[in-house]
């Protein structure tokens, strides 16, 4: 196996020149680069030459982390590990999107422990975002959209109820839409169900 | 206390602003689309309350609810304050929490704050019930009358329910959750209180946000990707910027609560169980 590459992405000298002793003291196998210029990352991103992207999420904050789920997006698509690098309080929902924390006082050993740890760990997949919705989910979408219960659903499609929770799960990552009544207007849209369908269930 | 944390940048920033240099704030405007300045600007109450507006908008937003009107020529934070019979930490501190959301508050809390918290907090919901809220409902009227498409009518159903949400939400912070912190407040500063109030622990009502944020999201969603194109674009656009705006700024109210009205209930709490063993 090659070297890790790590890219920090930290405006701080200090924290850059940091990360980097830290990990060629603990270790040869990495490779350490630093950027904050966002063309030049996301290039760094796609050519698969980051194995760990270690960034400061203040940096990617915005109002609901959409830049950080775009990172995490990215990760999964790139097949990188996304690790957060803190240095005061941060939101723990969006630092729940990063595979890993690294806070500005972790001790050396920890924060090498960490990062081995990770590249340990096997690659998670998960359902992507955007991916095209199945005709059996749309089945689902549509029910759903008339109001049926998922036992009702699970009735009527001669699944079990497990199968409808985990197609709804996948019908909230594909769509971006987790009430029912936005269900419902996607439904309508889409000619799955009538106005007046929809006018009965609001 | 604010002044001895002060970075540096902010220094730094704080001196252009008083002689007139305003290199760093052209770079401040640049990049206003991310609207939180996570450590790199510390507002004092030195500074001249129309020159933060200027580096972040949306301290607007903070001013409004505090009841300054705008219109106060070159008068710094704590004469503005003064002025408005406001505590100056405590504006410094909010202001603060908008402008950078990483702003750590902890060492900077004091129960004393808890009523002008709360007139603020309420404040706040007056404006997303009576102004915001109207306003997002109103453009989506707009929409439906531009558009030639009867589903649009959909989304003012939709929107209508995620006002009711908003609405009970804020109704029962407004009748349940300030009352019985205020009283809670009054009894340790040994006021008679009605006994009815103090039933409730503010473990209660944490976990009660993610909702009110789902259908938003949902009608985001809806406009930007799933919602054919209409030939009205205009107003579309204008319910989005609208939405994300509302998003933000309802991400900060529930910040305030959560970050700082929260542990200060919770120290409240505490103190009165001691008492109440004593």
């Amino acid at each position: 196996m090659g070297k890790t590459k790590v890219l920090v992405v930290d405006h701080s000298e200090i924290i850059r020149q940091g990360i980097h002793s830290i990990l060629k003291v603990q270790s040869f196998n990495y490779e350490v680069s630093f950027s904050d210029n966002t063309r030049e990352i996301s290039e760094l991103m796609r050519s698969g030459n980051v194995d760990v992207l270690l960034v400061n999420p203040s940096a990617y904050f915005d109002s609901k982390g959409e830049r950080i789920k775009l990172l995490r997006q990215e990760a999964i698509n790139f097949g990188f590990k996304l690790v957060a690098l803190v240095y005061a309080y941060f939101d723990e929902q969006l630092l729940s999107l990063f595979d890993e924390v690294i806070a500005i006082n972790d001790e050396e050993e920890k924060i090498f422990n960490k990062l081995e740890k990770l590249i340990e760990a096997g690659n998670t997949t998960t359902e992507e975002e955007g991916a095209a919705i199945s005709q059996r989910e749309l089945d689902v979408v549509r029910l759903v959209a008339l109001g049926k219960s998922n036992r009702e659903i699970a009735e009527e499609l001669f699944i079990s109820i497990h199968t409808v929770i985990s197609h709804r799960k996948n019908i909230t990552s594909k769509l971006g839409i987790k009430s029912v009544s936005g269900l419902t207007i996607y439904a309508v849209i889409n000619k799955l169900i009538s106005a007046d369908d929809f006018n009965k269930t609001m | 206390m604010v002044q001895n944390s002060e970075s540096r940048s902010g220094f730094r920033l704080k001196q252009q602003l008083h002689t007139g240099k305003m290199d760093k704030f052209h770079y401040f405007v640049k990049k206003r689309d991310n609207m939180s300045h996570p450590g790199e600007f510390l507002i004092t109450g030195d500074l001249r309350m129309a020159d933060i507006i200027h580096i972040n908008q949306r301290l607007l937003l903070v001013i409004e609810r505090f009841g300054i009107s705008l219109g106060f020529g070159d008068k710094s934070i704590a004469e503005v304050c003064a002025r408005h019979q406001l505590n100056t930490s405590f504006v410094l501190l909010v202001l603060n929490v908008f402008n950078d959301h990483t702003y750590s508050v902890n060492e900077l809390l004091s129960k004393e704050y808890i009523p002008v918290l709360i007139d603020y907090l309420k404040n706040g919901h007056r404006y997303f019930l009576m102004d915001k809220l109207p306003y997002i409902n109103e453009l989506i009227n707009r929409f439906i009358e531009r558009t030639e498409n009867p589903d649009s009518r959909l989304l003012h159903a939709f929107f209508k329910e995620y006002m009711n949400e908003v609405i009970e939400h804020m109704n029962l912070e407004e009748r349940t959750v300030f009352p019985y912190i205020l009283a809670l407040f009054g009894k340790l500063n040994g006021q008679e209180v009605n006994e009815e109030l103090l039933r409730y622990q503010i473990d209660d009502f944490i976990d009660n946000h993610s909702n009110i944020e789902e259908k938003l999201d949902d009608l985001k969603q809806l406009l930007i990707k799933h919602f054919p194109p209409t030939k009205d674009r205009f107003y579309r656009n204008q319910i989005l910027f609208e939405l994300f705006d509302l998003e933000y700024d309802l991400n900060d109210h529930n910040g305030l609560e959560e970050r700082i009205l929260t542990p200060l209930v919770r120290t409240l709490e505490k103190e009165a169980a001691e008492n109440g063993q004593n």
